[in-house]
């Protein structure tokens, strides 16, 4: 029996009946998250029901030197919510009311546990909505969201999780529960909520959260435009950064994406194009209305093989529908496949998109690109086949090889998945060691005995298991799909 | 400007000796002697004014770097040029507001509302710490999820964390047009009944600020000027009474509202954080009480107080604290910094320590 096992019965004195779950077959849900090449079996799931009983837990781990990982919904794409070895699983899971929703002051105080969709869903009654939207919106969860300061495709205009966040409660990893920030936008003194998001689970748990809503905005213009080269598709994004339009989303998708869309939902977008431009304008419909004449001379300017644009929302939906399902989709081309989310300067896309095409040449694995153009963040789906030997690991050198890349050209090994387990690894490449230095001290204030998250976000050498292949299992049941 | 800075060094390696020579030093920028830079005689002063220039700017990657000294007008006018600006209106840039001590401060003016503050645009920086060595945070694209976010907490940090030597902003395409449209109110409660209305609905204004004194709601819009135009009918069909500014009278308005001269030469001005919600009566409470003039900004989540006498600033806070607010002094010739301050938590005395561990930056 080892030093948990021993410990664990102190908790379960502590905690109302039925919050500790020791049933191996009960924790092989929690084995893995979105990364599922990598699994470790927990020792105990905790499922507390109030701010309090996350207290005791995490002061029980604090005492007993217990190493454990918050988790949401385990969407995570890099490893975050993997647990770790020796360790226990925080699960919020049931912390999931909407605690409140002010349409005049355009906030809600949320628990950890709440869905992002739900927001949303509770907020639309007053026109409001909650902007940051990852893929997994019907899934993952607003304290996930928080601790990776998710995003999607709306962050260039709209920024990421944390611009929509000004307060919370936090369980630190000492057990000590700490209020930062409030429902006001402004603050004097430094701003922790800010620090805390993005923190990757490594300060403790937030157990309620503050965030900012904004109403709704009134009306879409979807277009679709299809081009001969990814290089055309790319300079329309620059054409249409230089004409001072700011939409709330552009995407493209290469050849590659188009055909697993095709294949799995009949998207119905231009066929022989070499890659598709989504833009989206949005704002009140006179702002629309004269932004659309000008998206429109902007585009005829590009050399388009083929435009569409959406004249219902149904068809918009459609165009969206394509963009939104290419993750899953891929499963239709491949059998198995890993994702990356570098960021690249905007106007260094073009060359990022010929290096990848070149690594993919090189190590025979096909690569397939969407990638949110308005922000320079990357996602190639690095496509491989699991019971081939050999190739799951040819499939990360070429994931390790476009991460390099990625920090050659000035951008960043991560634009919203989080360096999790996945890209420990590479944070030295990203910082300097005196900044990574700095990054342990922060973490050693928030956590001494290292034991919220231990193993993520810093090169560490306690690897877990690695299986080769396989879809999230949420995935599979085509529940959601990959940004 | 006037400048008592025993110290302006022209280089990294300057600063760092000037670090290094110090037990307590105070950090400024063009030491504007705001409350913000009042210090201990203990303390050395080192101004980072001389560190001044943009660095990279790069229009179509929405991203400019510039040296912290740099002031925010000259990066304005840079951004002008190729139709950007920052949208969250950086305050007293005419008095000379540099990029470090405006991030430093943690001061967003009015446009904070429709974007989000100074924490939602700053996205990096290269920071000396408190043994002077020195570090790169955040990153230099406009997205990135990498390592700890700490630019957000250089935000409001007052020179305590470290030395800001180099930061990186994310910017925006300015809009075509620019609109502003005032109404009268009959109260303040009125008045954010109306920005609360006004907030939820399509417009997507820009700004929302509500003079107290004047009893005047301000409403500003940003795009196209025909459908400015259009929208503003439907906001006076919906509110009645409007006014529209013409470009002069609105540019001297947003400016007295930015460089926080509405109040008058030579006021102490305290800036506290509120909500819609509880604005009105903050305000109305503190007016009740004392002589004051008022401004209520980003629909609500700031409002600015200026009064002439220092004794006025014991009775702002103890109104403050009846009702749980806090201010910070940004201007007038007092050197209180924080009116009900909070008492500093574990957790931030240890963040402290992990960015200063010899106290050097320390007030
Ligand atoms: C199909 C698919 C599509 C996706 N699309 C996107 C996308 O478009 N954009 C994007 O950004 N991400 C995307 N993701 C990644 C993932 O959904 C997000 O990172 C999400 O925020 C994770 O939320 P979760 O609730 O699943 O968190 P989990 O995976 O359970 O946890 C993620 C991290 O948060 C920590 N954590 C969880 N709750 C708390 C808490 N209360 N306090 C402190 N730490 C906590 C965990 O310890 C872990 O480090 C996608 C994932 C999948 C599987
Ligand atoms: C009525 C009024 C009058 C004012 N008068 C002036 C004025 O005349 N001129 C003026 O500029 N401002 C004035 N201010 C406020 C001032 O504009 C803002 O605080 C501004 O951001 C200060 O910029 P600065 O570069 O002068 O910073 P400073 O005033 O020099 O410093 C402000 C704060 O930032 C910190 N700081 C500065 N630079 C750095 C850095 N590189 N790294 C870390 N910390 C740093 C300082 O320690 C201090 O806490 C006034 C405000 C009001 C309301």
């Amino acid at each position: 029996m080892n030093s948990t096992q021993q410990a664990l019965p102190r908790l379960i004195e502590r905690l109302p009946p039925g919050r500790v779950m020791q049933d191996a077959a009960f924790g092989v849900a929690f084995e893995s998250d979105g990364l599922t090449a990598f699994h470790q079996k927990p020792l105990a799931v905790v499922i507390p029901e109030t701010t309090e009983e996350v207290v005791t837990t995490v002061r029980w781990c604090h005492e007993a030197k217990i190493p454990f990982v918050a988790r949401g919904s385990g969407t995570s794409l890099s490893g975050g919510s993997l647990p770790i070895a020796g360790g226990i699983v925080i699960a919020l899971n049931r912390l999931k009311k909407i605690l409140s929703l002010d349409p005049v002051n355009r906030t809600a105080v949320v628990q950890p546990g709440v869905v992002n969709i739900k927001v949303t869903q509770a907020a639309l009654q007053h026109g409001l909505y909650f902007a940051p939207d990852p893929s997994s919106q019907t899934v993952c969860t607003i304290g996930g969201n928080v601790a990776f300061n998710s995003g999607g495709a709306h962050c260039l205009k709209y920024g990421m999780t944390s611009n929509h966040v000004t307060g919370m409660k936090v369980v630190l990893a000492n057990g000590e529960c700490v209020e930062f920030g409030s429902d006001s936008t402004d603050a004097i003194g430094p701003d922790y909520p800010g620090l805390f998001c993005g923190s990757e689970g490594l300060f403790g748990i937030a157990t309620e959260i503050t965030l900012r809503l904004l109403p709704k905005p009134e009306k879409f213009h979807t277009v679709l435009v299809g081009y001969r080269t990814l290089q055309a598709a790319g300079d329309a994004v620059s054409a249409v950064i230089e004409s001072g339009l700011l939409p709330g989303a552009m995407e493209i998708m290469d050849a590659l994406s188009i055909e697993a869309a095709e294949a799995a939902v009949n998207c119905g977008y231009p066929k022989g194009c070499a890659a598709v431009l989504i833009v989206e304008l949005e704002g009140p419909r006179e702002r629309v209305e004269y932004e659309t004449e000008q998206l429109r001379t902007i585009i005829a300017r590009t050399d388009p093989f083929a435009e569409h644009i959406a004249t219902t929302e149904a068809e918009r939906l459609s165009i969206w529908k394509g963009r939104k399902c290419v993750f899953s989709a891929v499963g239709h081309i491949s059998p198995d496949f890993l994702v990356q989310d570098g960021v690249v300067p905007r106007n260094r896309l073009g060359e990022a998109l010929v290096h990848i095409q070149e690594i993919s040449r090189d190590s025979g694995i096909r690569v397939a690109n969407v990638f949110h153009a308005g922000d320079g963040n990357l996602h190639p789906m690095i496509l491989y086949d699991g019971n081939v030997a050999g190739e799951f690991h040819r499939a990360e050198e070429v994931c390790s090889r476009i991460i390099k890349m990625c920090i050659d050209m000035g951008g960043s090994i991560t634009g919203e998945h989080g360096v999790g387990m996945e890209k420990r690894d590479f944070l030295p490449d990203m910082f300097d060691a005196a900044t990574i230095e700095l990054f342990h001290r922060i973490r050693g204030a928030f956590d001494p005995q290292e034991v919220a998250n231990r193993g993520k976000m810093f090169p560490a050498a306690d690897a877990p298991s690695l299986s080769m292949s396989g879809l999230h299992p949420l995935e599979k049941q085509g529940v959601i799909s990959r940004e | 400007m006037s400048s008592n800075a025993a110290l302006q060094p022209n280089s990294i390696d300057e600063v760092r000796d000037a670090v290094l020579a110090s037990t307590r030093v105070k950090v400024v920028g063009n030491q504007t002697k705001p409350p913000l830079c009042s210090h201990h005689d203990s303390c050395d002063v080192v101004s980072l004014g001389q560190l001044s220039g943009v660095v990279e700017y790069q229009p179509s990657e929405y991203t400019f770097t510039a040296l912290a000294g740099t002031k925010v007008s000259e990066v304005a006018e840079v951004l002008a040029e190729r139709g950007q600006y920052l949208p969250f209106d950086p305050m007293r840039i005419r008095a000379g507001a540099t990029l470090g001590g405006t991030i430093a401060s943690g001061l967003s003016g009015p446009g904070r509302f429709r974007y989000g503050s100074i924490r939602d645009f700053l996205i990096g920086a290269k920071l000396m710490l408190g043994d002077a060595t020195v570090v790169h945070v955040g990153g230099k694209v406009v997205k990135n999820a990498a390592g700890f976010d700490i630019p957000k907490l250089l935000v409001g940090s007052a020179g305590e964390l470290g030395a800001m030597l180099e930061v990186t902003f994310k910017v925006f395409p300015k809009p075509p047009a620019t609109a502003t449209l005032k109404l009268p109110c009959e109260s303040s409660q009125q008045a954010t009944d109306r920005m609360a209305d006004a907030a939820l609905r399509r417009w997507e204004l820009d700004a929302i600020d509500y003079h107290y004194d004047t009893s005047t709601l301000y409403m500003r819009q940003r795009g196209p000027a025909e459908a400015n135009r259009l929208i503003a009918a439907e906001i006076e069909s919906q509110f009645g009474n409007l006014e529209r500014l013409d470009e002069d009278e609105a540019n001297a308005l947003w400016n007295s509202i930015t460089e926080l001269n509405w109040s008058g030469d030579g006021s102490h001005v305290v800036k506290i954080p509120s909500t819609t919600r509880h604005a009105a009566t903050l305000c109305d409470t503190i007016a009740a009480a004392m002589p004051i003039q008022l401004h209520i900004s980003g629909c609500g989540n700031v409002v600015w107080a200026a009064l002439t006498e220092e004794d006025g600033l014991d009775e702002l806070e103890s109104l403050l604290v009846t009702h749980n607010h806090r201010g910070l002094c940004v201007c007038g010739p007092s050197n209180r910094t924080k009116l009900n301050p909070h008492n500093e938590t574990n957790i931030e005395a240890a963040v402290q320590q992990a960015f200063d561990p010899t106290g050097r930056f320390k007030s």
